[in-house]
């Protein structure tokens, strides 16, 4: 653990650049009460579509709201849900993950039959039908989308656990008597920490975009509330006229999906987890 | 060997037992009242008891998961409570028209991210490499609405050569979608290609890493011959269960492609229901993907099943190891 | 360049990069190859001979490079050719047999596509005939149909003989084996060794062979040269260097094999010491496994005494440290362990329902060092573990004092306990894994096949600090290896399973100088070791030694018990 997080300043320019767009975008995120140039809700009938001109740097929107206000205002709902979300799927899937490979033979073949059967519904299906049926409040996207991504996490951490539980270490545990928690928790989590970081961060990538398709769907944040997937779904049709409104909104979502996957891949290659190899799972 | 595949086959149904059974609970047995919660406050009661006799929501719930689960075997998943047509008939329409857009999309996206996922590998740390990761990663951070919303401005607004948007509704034929069949698919191809190429890269190389590839290559065997005929027919295996991940998640992806290009397909249906509420449609829509991503993950394994040697006679258990993992390994740097 | 020479290796000079500074791996290293005859390089892990051997097909890891000296295979300067003459040299002139075979060849085809892939990307003739004719060269079983199996389908043996006929395909001068036999069971080895030493004779090549164990050099080669750290420390005739080595390293080199030829046997001690352990017809068999993993096993173990388990893998051996440290489920039979009180426990339930004070009287060190110790825990928490599990120690200052002491005692020292365990060598790992077991002050010490991965001469290590603990803590120890010459320094007595049955259980110098049963004579024979040239026949592992089922154990007297199978000796 010491060890091996202590390379961490070492890490490839390719990870230093992915760390500075997602840490560009969370502190925008944080500051954007102070940064945004104009109130992001703000209608403005007379100014619509307007141009990019020194007042409104990035031009207006269909209503004559502040474009660049709203893009930078615009992360906060995608990162909030994302963070909780996020945390709460991999915190989960970790510890169902680990069971499941600890206990093996039918404990394994439940947890991973119900498992399945949740992946078996696509993650925007799931989260439509959640969402339709519980309504759009933050606490019930949380929940949804951990809901809808534990399964994956459970799956990752389970096949990593498992090479783990085989080892001397563990062995010498188990004739020791010990317990299966102080066995999970002292040698068993320790040695899948790299792997449940880099999910972290891979997952968050995923959440980001799911957060903002729904959004682009209409079943996330609720108008006016500026988000990107929303921007992009309002100023697409006004796409030739006032493009900035559809653009800037997908740079500042590329720049930080492009930050996390950067991030992650750099992390697993530091701890040596192949993400690629797993595809989306 | 037979017994291997139907007891794959046997949790297959299981799974989709667990997935109508999470479907279905999820949207009947909530807190409250269903028929309340889907008309809203204002309802009279009226409303509320009709479309409570219509759910049968007087029934016990394990009863009506049951029956529902009984007709939705024969496939029949009961009337739409918005049109009052069977679901069924809708639902098929929709798929067949999903369909349309997906099945090319699959089979060009698989065929030319293997291809590159291979390539890339083969060719590792050169511009060839680089190139395909930097782009597959950029595919992979960019959400599908975008990507259609792009293509849109390229190909139907600055070069007009393909429609924006479908203008007939769901009754359209083949014939009238053909054309706007491209740019989905295209969005599709994207959307799924890069997480193949990157795992078919990173088996490439560690295929390429195998002592059995240097071994090929140290008995004279010319490279290419060595990627194609060694490395590629057993590093394509761990992709399968990617590329089946990715067909089944495509259904995921058809919903917000067709709702950007106005297409009439699943996903297109499914989000008109989730806007109505109308609750048998949409769980006919999510167990219909759910028979899709047991099924297609099925056929994967059954082709790693066919295509890997070892598989196919290795179907015992295998022993618990007893001895030599022997002898001071050397380090051949 | 001599008539006969056939290749020339001068000075050569290999390192990598690592970080900021080059790691040299060979320096300097000078050495010829000629016709019909076969060098040995011999060295420890880290010697640079695996990387030595395969420069001559002009092949390096990536990263590698050849700072200086040249490798001439014939007239041709291996690293300056063209790549068209370079993939020709590969398997056309040189070619190679690796370590592994079951990793050496290619899973997705059949073997027999694989021999004739390489003579087929050199332009010779590649019928079903010539196949046919590769496979009995090389004594496989039904030559005929056998090329049409794919690789899994073989056993160890065959794969590496598959290996073989794929390198000798093509007819080459030179032939490189890098320890061609390292992952096979002792019998197949000597087997192996000599169908090479055959084939050199038949097809007239050169051979490299590469190995860490002098004793499998010892038994094919005519040179030797050995290596440490990546330099040369002694060349010469193979009789040389073994009788009349010049340098000290190679002294300890043949010091520290393993022997069971002309060495006396350790003294037999009679120990009239109370049982501890005994076991009566256990039967194991893991999770739905058709067949019984170990049947009907049967041993007994007296305080401070050690008794080896040795067999072949699969034999059983290891499943039967598993049940005792109550790791694998036993269907059948009695075990009992008896406390220093005099009380017996029941040893066959799983860990988890075992009472506290058994499952701290039996303790297990493991085969893989590098797996045995938690890599995010320091050696001293290791250690400190069982102290605080089984209340060995209590409070704070305790469990560091009893850390430094068992450090100390395993031959460490104190100031390891902070280390981690990426930071220790493999032989300070097995001790801090012996450290960790003697922490729970235990009765019985299950050892399985620790010194497996080590060096011979950290092995020899490892059994001094274990034959001292052994008798300064009275310590019985149950010792698990495949290799009989390692068994024959530490053991009292000695148990030899096959097929999950005990052929033979007798102590070390009966077992020795009386084999009765075919299995264990089969055993002994192919022992190789350092100037014990004789191997048995290429083909001893084909012969199949049966068990009858029904057959019983018969007492021959003096604790020699022997399984009453075909060609059994029962008079001596």
């Amino acid at each position: 653990m010491i060890t091996r997080l202590r390379g961490l300043g070492q890490v490839t320019t390719g990870t230093k650049i992915g760390l500075i767009f997602v840490g560009f975008t969370v502190l925008v995120a944080l500051l954007a009460p102070w940064l945004a140039p104009y109130d992001p809700v703000a209608t403005d009938a007379d100014n619509a579509l307007a141009g990019a001109s020194w007042s409104h740097w990035l031009g207006t929107d269909q209503y004559g709201r502040d474009i660049l206000s709203r893009t930078i205002e615009g992360g906060r709902f995608a990162l909030l849900v994302s963070l909780l979300a996020t945390t709460t799927a991999v915190v989960v899937g970790t510890l169902i993950g680990a069971v499941a490979a600890y206990y093996g033979r039918w404990v394994d073949g439940a947890i991973t039959r119900v498992l399945d059967a949740v992946l078996a519904v696509p993650s925007v299906l799931a989260l439509l039908l959640i969402v339709s049926v519980f309504g759009n409040s933050v606490p019930v996207l949380v929940i949804a989308i951990a809901v809808v991504y534990v399964p994956a996490v459970a799956r990752v951490v389970r096949g990593a656990a498992r090479p783990v539980l085989a080892s001397g270490y563990v062995t010498a545990a188990k004739a020791r008597g010990e317990r299966s928690l102080p066995i999970i928790g002292r040698e068993v989590l320790p040695n899948i920490l790299d792997t449940v970081l880099v999910e972290f961060a891979m997952r968050a990538s995923w959440v980001v975009l799911l957060v903002s398709t729904l959004s682009f769907l209409g079943f996330g944040v609720n108008p006016p509330t500026p988000d990107w997937g929303l921007m992009i779904q309002e100023n697409r049709t006004a796409l030739t006229v006032a493009p900035a409104g559809t653009i800037a909104p997908i740079v500042a979502l590329s720049l930080l999906v492009v930050g996390l996957n950067l991030a992650a891949d750099g992390l697993g290659k530091h701890f040596g987890v192949d993400r690629a190899r797993r595809g989306v799972l | 060997m037979l017994r291997m595949i139907s007891t794959r086959v046997a949790t297959s149904v299981v799974t989709l037992f667990l997935a109508a059974f999470f479907v279905f609970f999820a949207v009947q047995a909530l807190p409250g009242d269903v028929a309340e919660q889907l008309l809203g406050q204002n309802a009279t009661e009226e409303a509320v008891a009709t479309l409570r006799e219509q759910l049968g929501l007087d029934t016990n719930v394990w009863v009506r998961f049951l029956e529902w689960l009984g007709n939705a075997v024969t496939g029949d998943f009961g009337t739409s409570l918005v049109s009052g047509a069977s679901v069924s008939s809708t639902l098929w329409t929709a798929f067949s028209h999903s369909l349309l857009i997906a099945v090319p999309a699959i089979v060009v996206g698989i065929t030319v991210s293997l291809l590159l996922g291979i390539l890339a590998g083969a060719r590792r740390g050169t511009g060839t490499d680089s190139g395909v990761s930097v782009l597959s990663l950029i595919a992979m951070s960019i959400p599908e609405f975008v990507v259609a919303t792009l293509l849109v401005l390229a190909l139907a607004i600055a070069i007009p050569v393909f429609p924006s948007v479908v203008l007939e509704g769901p009754d359209a034929t083949f014939g009238d979608l053909l054309p706007a069949i491209v740019l989905p698919c295209i969005t599709l191809v994207v959307a799924m290609g890069a997480y193949i190429i990157r795992a078919m890269r990173s088996s490439t190389i560690d295929g390429l890493a195998t002592e059995y590839a240097t071994t090929a290559t140290l008995k004279g065997v010319p490279r290419r011959r060595v990627l194609w005929r060694h490395v590629a027919p057993s590093a394509v295996l761990p992709v399968l269960p990617v590329v089946s991940i990715n067909v089944a998640w495509l259904l995921g992806g058809v919903v917000v492609v067709e709702s950007v290009f106005n297409y009439p397909g699943l996903g297109k249906l499914m989000i008109d229901s989730v806007s109505t509420r109308d609750l048998p449609v949409l769980q006919a829509i999510a167990v219909l993907s759910a028979v899709v991503y047991v099924t297609v993950n099925l056929l994967a394994d059954l082709l790693a099943l066919a295509a890997d040697p070892r598989q196919r006679t290795l179907h015992q258990p295998r022993r618990r190891r007893s001895t030599p993992t022997p002898v001071p390994q050397e380090d051949l740097r | 360049m001599s008539e006969t020479t056939t290749a020339r290796v001068e000075g050569l000079t290999v390192s990598y990069r690592a970080g900021e500074q080059r790691v040299v791996v060979a320096e300097d290293v000078s050495f010829q190859l000629h016709r019909g005859r076969t060098l040995g390089l011999v060295g420890e892990s880290g010697s640079g001979k695996s990387t030595v051997a395969r420069t001559l097909l002009g092949h390096l890891r990536e990263g590698s490079t050849v700072d200086r000296g040249t490798v001439t295979v014939f007239d041709d300067d291996v690293f300056s050719l063209p790549a068209e003459r370079l993939r020709k040299l590969r398997g056309g002139t040189v070619a190679l047999v690796s370590q592994n075979a079951g990793h050496a060849l290619t899973p997705s085809m059949r073997v027999g596509a694989q021999i004739r892939e390489a003579l087929a990307v050199h332009g010779l003739p590649c019928g079903d005939d010539r196949i046919v004719e590769l496979l009995r060269l090389v004594r496989l079983p039904s030559p005929e149909t056998l090329g049409r199996r794919y690789p899994h389908e073989l056993s160890g043996g065959q794969q590496q003989r598959v290996a073989i006929a794929m390198a000798v395909a093509t007819d080459p001068q030179i032939l490189v084996l890098d320890e061609p036999t390292t992952a096979l069971d002792v019998v197949t080895q000597a087997a192996v060794l000599a169908l090479v030493s055959d084939l050199r004779e038949q097809l007239g090549m050169a051979v490299l062979i590469v190995s860490h164990d002098l004793g499998v050099v010892s038994a094919v080669a005519d040179e030797v040269l050995v290596l440490r750290s990546g330099r040369e420390v002694e060349h010469g005739s193979t009789q040389q260097v073994l009788s009349a080595p010049r340098e000290e390293y190679t002294r300890e080199l043949i010091a520290a094999a393993p022997r069971i030829h002309g060495v006396p046997v350790p003294d037999g001690r009679d120990l009239e010491t109370d049982l501890i352990l005994r076991c009566t017809d256990v039967d194991i068999r893991y999770t739905r496994a058709p067949q019984l993993a170990v049947s009907g096993f049967d041993l007994e173990v007296r305080r401070g005494e050690t008794v080896a388990i040795v067999g072949e893998s699969g034999s059983g051996k290891s499943t039967i440290a598993a049940a005792l440290a109550g790791l694998a489920d036993v269907e059948r039979g009695d075990a009992s362990l008896w406390s220093a009180d005099g009380t017996r426990h029941d040893l066959l339930g799983p860990a988890g329902r075992r009472p506290v004070d058994v499952r701290r009287s039996v303790q297990l060190v493991f085969q893989n060092a590098d797996l045995a110790l938690n890599p995010r825990r320091t050696v001293g928490d290791a250690i400190a573990r069982p102290l605080k599990v089984f209340g060995r120690a209590k409070g704070r200052q305790e469990p560091r004092a009893s850390v430094e002491r068992l450090l100390t005692e395993v031959g460490l020292g104190p100031e390891f306990a902070d280390r981690l365990p990426a930071q220790l060598s493999g032989g300070q790992r097995q001790r801090v894994g012996i450290a960790r077991a003697l922490a729970a002050e235990p009765t019985l010490l299950i050892a399985d096949e620790i010194t497996t991965a080590l060096d011979v001469s950290v092995q020899a290590d490892v059994l001094a600090l274990l034959d001292d603990l052994r008798t300064r803590r009275a310590l019985s120890c149950l010792f698990i290896s495949h290799d009989l010459a390692v068994v024959r320094s530490v053991a009292d007595r000695i148990v030899v399973m096959k097929d999950g049955r005990v052929v033979e259980s007798a102590p070390t110098t009966s077992l020795f100088e009386n084999p009765r049963h075919p299995y264990t004579r089969t055993l002994l024979d192919a022992v190789v070791e350092p100037g014990h040239t004789e191997l048995p026949s290429s083909d001893v592992d084909a012969r199949v030694i049966t068990l009858d089922s029904n057959a019983a154990l018969l007492d021959l007297g003096g604790g020699h018990r022997v399984r009453a199978d075909e060609g059994v000796l029962t008079s001596s």
